[in-house]
C-alpha cells in the first residue's frame, strides 16, 4: 500500500503556509480509509497531504495513476463522490472538489482495489487488444468478434457509476442580461471588469474558482501590484468590484458554453463544497443563462506537461501544480524533486519546493543557454540547473523512483551522449502554456498558432468577443494587466459608454527579465516511441505517442481523424493537458507545421456539467405544465382518474370505491344513455371570431359551406390541410351575423388559432376578421341523456327548452344557475345534449348547481373514456385517433361535409382532388362487428383478408382505430380504416393478434346506436 | 346593421350573489396568508380578485381610435410595450398594449359589459377602422409580485431582460415564464404583475413557490 509508509496523518502537510484553515480539520474517507484534511483543501490536496499516490487505474492499460494537476485540466484524479446510493456523483475532479467534513470518495476504475488491481494483469492483455483505432477496426471484423471485445471493454472501461436512486438535490436556472461579460477573474479579467465597470456599464464577472485571482491566487504570488502583494491586490480589486451596483460577480462558476450571439451558459456550484447534510434546501447548482452585449474572454492558459517515457507514473506533476500544492495548500507531495522544463515556469516549482525545505535534485532545462531572473534566482538558491538537458524516462512502479537524464540536441529531437539516472520521488514538467481557446472556438472560430507564444490563440470571431491576458499568448503579468484595462474600456465603449477616458490607469508591477521558451512536446528517447516505454499524451484515454504515430502511418492525416482513431482528447477532461502535445507529434510525423495540422473542434461543454443543472427546476411536478379547468377541484373530490390530453388533465373516468375502469365506464355509459351524465368539456379549444368577413373566412378554412348559417344555429365542420387531409374538426356557432364561436379539438386549439392567423395574415389580409382565443374564458359542461332537458329546466327559466323552440344544433343565451350562459344544443354522445358555457370564474358554481339539481335524476359525471365509447357508438370520429394525417373527408365517408361548389376555394380542395386521393382502394373508415360479440379488438390491430396465408409478407388491408365494449349495442364495437371499406359492408375480415388468436369481424356502417338519430333530436 | 345586431355582445356578470372564483381559488391563498404573515420574506405574492378583462383589437386609424378611447376611459391607447392606468368614476381601469393590433383592458367585473358597449359605440363610427372586443374576464389569473427579491425571482423564471433600464415602471411584455406564456407588467418599483391563462395558473403557482424558496414567500390578500 502506497499510503502505508506515511502512517502519520497528513505526513506531507507543510508545517506552515498555505491558505488552508488548520483550526478546522475535516474528516473524509477515500476508498473506505479515514483521512483528515483542512478547510480550504481540495480533495486532491487533502489526498496528497495524506500521502496518497495512486488515485486510479488507467482506462485501457490499467496503469496506476496519480494526481497530476491542480485544476480543471486534471486527467487522472477523477473520483466517485457520495456516501449513499442517491448522492453518487461520478467523474468529480478531485482537484476541483472542495473538501467538506464527512466527504466520501473513491477511485472509479480500480477494481478490486486501486493499489492492487487484478485488472493490472488483464490490462496488458486488454491494452494490446485495444490498440489505436480499436473501436473502428472492431466493426470491420466479423460481428461475432464484438462479443469478445465487448467483454474486455466493459471490464476495462467504466469511468464512474450512475446513482441508482433519484437525486435528492435541486437545481435551477437564472437568466442574466449584461453589457459586458468577463470570463475569468485572473489579473486580466479583474482589470477588464474594473475598467468596464468604471464607465458605468453593467458587468458580469465569472470565474471557475472559489476565489478570484487566477494564477496569482493559486501560486499565492507575492509579486507587487500597485505596491501591494498580488494576492492582496486581488482581494482589494474584487472588493471594489463587488461593491459596485452595476457589477455582478459569480465565483465557483464554470462557463461551459459560448453560444451564438453572445449567449453563454455557466454552471455555478452553490453547495458542492458543503456536506450534503448541512446543505440548504435551495439549489445545489445553478445554470446561468447569460446574454451579453460584449464578451471578454480572460480565460488564461493551461500549463502543458512534457511527454516522456512512463510520464504517467504517480509523482509526475505539471510544474504549476507543484507551486499550487506547496504555496496554496501547504502540501509537498514528495521529498526529492526533479524539474524538467522548456521555459521559465519550471523554475517557479523548483523555488517553491526549495523554499518549503525540500530537496530539488535538479532543474533540467532543455534550453542550451539560459539566463534571466528565474535562472538567476534558482542558481542563487543553490539549485543545480542543467541547461541543454532533459529527462526522457521515469522509473518506478507505483511512484517515481528515478529519472533518466541526458543532453538533448538544439532542435530537441535527439538525446545525445551518455545518460545518467537521478533518484527522486517527484517530477515537475513544463512544456509551456496552452491558452484556453475553447470558448472562443465554440463560436465557430478556429484557433491560430502563435509561434512566439508556442500555443494556439483564439482566431477572429464573428461575435462581439474580446480577449485579454494569457489567452492571447502574452503571459507576463504586466501585459495581462495592461490588456485587461484596454479590453475592458474597448468593450465598454462598444456598449455605448462615453466616459472611458476617465477610466483607470494600468496598475504597476515589477518586470522581471524573462528567458524565451523553446518548443518541446515529446521528449526524445534513446529508442523510438514504439520501442520506448509508453509515452503518454492523453492520460485519461491512455493515448501514447506511439499510438498517434501508428495512426499517422495508417493514413490518418487529418487531425480530426487522428482524434477519433486514437481517442485523443475524448475523455471527461477533453484532452486539456494532451491536445497540443498530440498535435505537435502529428505535425512532426507528417512534416507539417502545427498551424497546418490545426486543432480539433472544441464544442460545448468546456468541462462536464451535471444533468441536474441542465434540467434545472423543470423536474417532477414542474417538468411540464399541467393545465386544469375551473372544475378541477370538484373532479378531484369526486375521485376522478385523470388522463393527459396535451397538457390538460382531463377526468378519464370516475371510479366509485374499488370499481375497475371497465366497470366505471359501463356505469357512466348506461347512466348517460338512460338518464343524464355530465362532462367537463372546458378543454375544447374555443375561438371567438368577429368581423364582417368572418363568415367568408370560415368558408375558406372549413370544407363545408357557412354562407347561410343563421344566427342562433351551429354547424359541424372539418378542417383540412393543403393536402386535403383532415387535421381538426369541431362545431362552430353563429352568435350573430358577424360573430362566430368556433370550437376545436382539445389538443388542436393552439394549432388551429395559428392556422387561422397565418392564413389571415399571409393569404387573405383583405378579409376583415379578428380571432381571439377564449378557451380559458369559458367553462363548458355538457349534460347529456334523456333527462338533460328536465335537469336544465330546474336551473334555467329564461330559455324555452322545448324541442320546437330549441332544436338540435341551435344555441341560446340565457341564465343557468343565476349565471349568464350560452347553451349549445349539440351532441357528441348521440343523446339529447346541452353544452353549457359560462365564464370560467362561475364554472365551479354552475357545475355544483348541476350536480345538486341532478341528484333527482341520478346525474353521473363521466370522463373522456365514456365520451369515447358513446361517440364511437354513433360513429363520431376523433381527429388524431380515427385519423392520422392521411385521411380525407371522403375516406371518412364525410363527403356530406365537403361543399366543392363554394364560390371561393377552400383549403384542401385541390389536395383532396389529387389522383392519389381519389383512387380506388384507399383506406376508408368503417365499423366492425366481431363475430364473437364479447371479443373486443385491440386498437391498432392489423386487418388481413380472411383465409390469407399468415406467412410474411402478409398483405395488410387496414387497422382498428377505436374499439370498445358497448353496453348500448350489447356487444363489442370498433372503428377501422380498411382498404375499399365503404364498398365492403357485410364482408368478413380477419385480425391476427399478437397472442396468436385470429379474430373475425364483419365490416359495417359505423353507427351502432340510434341509427335514425331520434335520441339526439328528442 | 348596427354593431349590436351583428355582434352578440353579452352581459356576462352574474351579480353579487354568485362569487367569482379566481383561478387559484383551490389553493386557499387567504389561509396561506395567515400562515405566512409573520414570515421573513423578500417576495410577496397576491392573486387579484377577478376583474373585467376585455380584449380590444383595432386595425385602421389608431389615432382616431385612441381619441375615442380617451373619451370613454380617460386615457389614450398606450404605445407599444406600455400600459396606462386611470381612475375615474368608472373605477380603476388599466389598458395595456399587447401587440400591434391588440390591447387588453382591465376594469371592474361589473363594468365589463357597459364598457364594451361604450367602447363599441365610440369606435364604431371611425372611418377605415375595424375592431373587435371580446370579454375574456374568466380567462386569466392576475398575480401581483412585490418585495426586494422579485427581480432575481423573475430572472429565474423568464429570459426577458428585467433590468431597470430595459424594464421601467409602465412597461408590459408578453414573454415566457418557466414553460408558460404570460404577460408581465412592472407596476411600481419592485412591484410586478403577471397575467397568466387560467389553465396555467396552478403551474405558475407551483413554479413561484419553488423559485421563491430561497427568498422566502409571503402570501398577501387583497387590501
Amino acid at each position: 500500500m502506497a499510503t502505508a509508509k506515511h502512517s502519520k496523518p497528513q505526513a506531507r502537510r507543510l508545517e506552515t503556509g498555505g491558505t488552508i484553515d488548520r483550526s478546522q480539520p475535516l474528516r473524509f474517507t477515500y476508498n473506505g480509509k479515514a483521512m483528515v484534511g483542512y478547510a480550504g483543501d481540495t480533495v486532491a490536496s487533502a489526498l496528497l497531504a495524506n500521502g496518497v499516490d495512486v488515485v486510479g487505474r488507467s482506462f485501457k492499460y490499467a496503469r496506476p495513476r496519480g494526481i497530476m494537476t491542480a485544476g480543471i485540466d486534471e486527467p487522472n484524479a477523477v473520483l466517485q463522490l457520495g456516501g449513499t446510493r442517491s448522492t453518487q456523483t461520478p467523474n468529480v475532479r478531485a482537484t476541483e472538489q472542495m473538501l467538506y467534513d464527512g466527504l466520501v470518495c473513491s477511485s472509479v476504475n480500480g477494481w478490486p482495489s486501486t493499489d492492487f488491481d487484478a485488472m493490472g494483469l488483464l490490462g496488458k492483455v486488454g491494452g494490446e487488444v485495444m490498440g489505436p483505432g480499436f473501436y473502428y477496426k472492431t466493426f470491420m471484423y466479423p460481428a461475432s468478434f464484438w462479443m469478445t471485445y465487448e467483454a474486455v471493454i466493459r471490464k476495462a472501461a467504466g469511468l464512474g457509476r450512475s446513482p441508482t436512486m433519484p437525486d435528492p438535490e435541486t437545481y435551477d436556472h437564472m437568466n442574466h442580461h449584461t453589457d459586458v461579460m468577463v470570463v475569468g477573474a485572473g489579473p486580466a479579467g479583474l482589470c477588464a471588469a474594473l475598467a468596464a465597470a468604471k464607465t458605468g456599464v453593467d458587468v458580469l464577472l465569472v470565474d471557475l474558482q472559489p476565489e478570484a485571482g487566477g494564477e496569482l491566487t493559486a501560486h499565492q504570488s507575492d509579486e507587487l501590484i500597485d505596491g501591494v502583494a498580488a494576492r492582496d491586490w486581488v482581494n482589494q480589486t474584487l472588493s471594489t468590484l463587488q461593491a459596485l451596483p452595476n457589477v455582478t460577480v459569480l465565483l465557483n462558476t464554470l462557463v461551459n458554453g459560448c453560444h451564438d450571439h453572445n449567449f453563454l451558459t455557466a454552471v455555478q456550484r452553490l453547495q458542492d463544497h458543503i456536506a450534503p447534510k448541512q446543505r440548504q434546501s435551495t439549489a445545489r447548482q445553478r445554470l446561468h443563462k447569460i446574454r451579453a452585449h460584449q464578451v471578454i474572454l480572460a480565460t488564461g492558459a493551461l500549463e502543458r506537461p512534457l511527454v516522456f517515457a512512463n510520464n504517467d507514473l504517480p509523482g509526475c506533476f505539471v510544474a504549476g501544480a507543484i507551486v499550487t500544492y506547496v504555496k496554496r495548500y501547504a502540501v509537498a507531495p514528495g521529498e526529492r524533486l526533479v524539474v524538467c522544463t522548456s521555459n521559465d515556469a519550471g523554475y517557479e516549482a523548483a523555488m517553491a519546493w526549495h523554499e518549503a525545505g525540500k530537496e530539488v535534485v535538479a532543474v533540467l532545462d532543455a534550453r542550451e543557454s539560459v539566463s534571466g531572473a528565474a535562472f538567476d534566482a534558482a542558481t542563487r538558491a543553490g539549485i543545480p540547473v542543467l541547461p541543454g538537458h532533459v529527462m526522457f524516462e521515469a522509473k518506478g512502479k507505483k511512484r517515481v523512483k528515478a529519472v533518466c537524464v541526458g543532453m538533448v540536441n538544439s532542435a530537441n529531437t535527439m538525446v545525445l551522449g551518455s545518460v545518467k539516472e537521478l533518484e527522486c520521488d517527484t517530477v515537475a514538467t513544463s512544456g509551456g502554456f496552452s491558452p484556453v481557446v475553447h470558448l472562443a472556438s465554440h463560436t465557430g472560430t478556429r484557433p491560430v498558432w502563435k509561434e512566439s507564444a508556442l500555443g494556439f490563440v483564439p482566431g477572429d470571431s464573428a461575435e462581439a468577443l474580446h480577449t485579454c491576458g494569457s489567452v492571447t499568448g502574452e503571459h507576463k503579468l504586466r501585459d495581462c494587466l495592461a490588456t485587461g484595462i484596454n479590453t475592458g474600456q474597448t468593450a465598454a465603449a462598444a456598449c455605448g459608454a462615453e466616459n472611458t477616458a476617465a477610466a483607470m490607469a494600468v496598475p504597476t508591477c515589477e518586470t522581471a527579465e524573462v528567458c524565451d521558451a523553446e518548443a518541446l512536446y515529446l521528449i526524445p528517447h534513446k529508442q523510438t516511441p514504439t520501442r520506448a516505454p509508453k509515452q503518454f499524451v492523453d492520460l485519461q484515454n491512455d493515448v501514447t505517442a506511439a499510438a498517434i504515430l501508428t495512426a499517422t502511418r495508417e493514413g490518418f492525416e487529418n487531425i480530426e481523424h487522428v482524434k477519433r482513431y486514437t481517442a485523443l482528447g475524448f475523455g471527461t477532461d477533453q484532452g486539456k493537458t494532451g491536445n497540443v502535445n498530440g498535435l505537435a507529434i502529428v505535425a512532426h510525423a507528417l512534416g507539417k507545421s502545427i498551424q497546418e495540422t490545426g486543432t480539433t473542434t472544441f464544442r460545448p461543454n468546456y468541462a462536464p456539467v451535471s444533468f441536474g443543472a441542465v434540467a434545472g427546476a423543470h423536474v417532477g411536478p414542474l417538468f411540464d405544465p399541467k393545465r386544469f379547468t375551473a372544475m378541477q377541484e370538484q373532479h378531484v373530490e369526486l375521485g376522478a382518474a385523470f388522463e393527459d390530453v396535451g397538457q390538460w388533465k382531463r377526468p378519464w373516468y370516475f371510479p366509485q370505491g374499488d370499481e375497475t375502469m371497465d366497470a366505471a365506464v359501463r356505469r357512466e355509459c348506461e347512466a348517460t344513455r338512460t338518464s343524464v351524465g355530465i362532462l367537463d368539456a372546458s378543454t375544447l379549444g374555443k375561438i371567438d371570431i368577429q368581423g364582417p368577413d368572418a363568415r367568408e373566412f370560415l368558408g375558406r378554412v372549413y370544407t363545408n359551406s357557412w354562407a347561410k348559417l343563421a344566427p342562433g344555429r351551429c354547424r359541424y365542420g372539418l378542417m383540412c390541410g393543403e393536402d386535403g387531409m383532415v387535421f381538426d374538426d369541431g362545431v362552430t356557432a353563429c352568435l350573430a351575423e358577424n360573430h362566430f364561436h368556433m370550437t376545436t379539438t382539445t389538443g388542436g386549439a393552439a394549432r388551429v388559432l395559428n392556422w387561422l392567423e397565418i392564413y389571415h395574415q399571409t393569404d387573405w389580409p383583405e378579409l376583415d376578421v379578428f380571432f381571439n382565443s377564449v378557451t380559458d374564458h369559458w367553462s363548458t359542461m355538457t349534460i347529456s341523456g334523456p333527462n338533460s332537458r328536465a335537469l336544465l329546466a330546474t336551473l334555467c327559466n329564461d330559455i324555452d327548452l322545448s324541442a320546437d323552440a330549441f332544436g338540435f344544433m341551435d344555441w341560446k343565451a340565457g341564465t343557468v344557475a343565476n349565471v349568464p350562459a350560452r347553451v349549445f344544443r349539440i351532441s357528441f354522445t348521440g343523446e339529447l345534449s346541452f353544452e353549457i358555457n359560462v365564464p370560467a370564474h362561475y364554472g365551479a358554481h354552475v357545475w355544483a348547481a348541476l350536480m345538486e339539481a341532478g341528484k333527482a335524476f341520478g346525474i353521473t359525471p363521466y370522463g373522456t373514456e365514456t365520451m369515447h365509447v358513446l361517440r364511437a357508438e354513433k360513429g363520431f370520429i376523433i381527429v388524431g385517433q380515427d385519423t392520422d394525417g392521411s385521411v380525407t373527408p371522403m375516406d371518412l365517408d364525410h363527403g356530406w361535409a365537403v361543399h366543392p361548389q363554394k364560390p371561393f376555394s377552400f383549403i384542401g380542395k385541390r389536395g383532396m382532388a389529387r389522383e392519389d386521393c381519389v383512387r380506388p382502394m384507399r383506406k376508408q373508415l368503417v365499423g366492425l362487428k366481431t363475430k364473437d360479440p364479447s371479443v373486443v379488438l385491440p386498437e391498432g390491430a392489423q386487418a388481413v383478408e380472411l383465409g390469407v396465408m399468415l406467412e410474411p409478407p402478409v398483405p395488410m388491408i387496414g387497422h382498428v382505430t377505436s374499439s370498445y365494449y358497448s353496453m348500448a349495442a350489447g356487444r363489442s364495437i370498433a372503428l377501422a380504416l380498411i382498404k375499399d371499406g365503404l364498398n365492403r359492408y357485410g364482408d368478413t375480415i380477419a385480425f391476427p393478434l399478437l397472442d396468436d388468436r385470429i379474430v373475425h369481424a364483419e365490416i359495417c356502417k359505423p353507427v351502432f346506436y340510434d341509427v335514425n338519430n331520434d335520441a339526439q333530436k328528442a | 346593421m348596427s354593431d349590436n345586431e351583428t355582434i352578440a355582445v353579452m352581459n356576462q356578470y352574474a351579480g353579487d350573489a354568485v362569487a367569482a372564483r379566481t383561478p387559484l381559488h383551490h389553493v386557499g391563498l387567504s389561509e396561506l396568508a395567515e400562515v405566512t404573515d409573520n414570515r421573513d420574506a423578500s417576495v410577496e405574492l397576491q392573486e387579484a380578485a377577478v376583474t373585467g378583462q376585455l380584449i380590444l383589437r383595432i386595425r385602421g386609424d389608431l389615432h382616431a381610435a385612441s381619441e375615442a378611447i380617451n373619451d370613454v376611459i380617460g386615457v389614450q391607447l398606450p404605445n407599444e410595450l406600455q400600459f396606462h392606468e386611470v381612475t375615474s368614476e368608472r373605477g380603476h381601469v388599466l389598458i395595456a398594449w399587447m401587440s400591434p393590433d391588440e390591447w387588453r383592458i382591465h376594469c371592474g367585473l361589473d363594468d365589463a359589459y357597459q364598457l364594451e358597449e361604450d367602447l363599441r359605440s365610440a369606435l364604431s363610427g371611425i372611418t377605415d377602422t375595424t375592431m373587435a372586443i371580446v370579454n375574456a374576464s374568466g380567462g386569466f389569473s392576475v398575480l401581483n409580485l412585490s418585495g426586494a427579491d422579485v427581480v432575481p425571482l423573475l430572472k429565474k423564471s423568464t429570459g426577458y431582460d428585467v433590468r431597470e433600464a430595459n424594464f421601467p415602471v409602465g412597461k408590459v411584455v408578453g414573454t415566457t415564464f418557466a414553460k408558460a406564456t404570460v404577460t408581465l407588467l412592472k407596476t411600481r418599483d419592485n412591484q410586478w404583475q403577471i397575467w397568466v391563462r387560467r389553465s396555467f395558473a396552478d403551474y405558475v403557482w407551483l413554479w413561484l413557490q419553488d423559485a421563491a424558496r430561497e427568498y422566502g414567500l409571503k402570501i398577501l390578500t387583497e387590501e
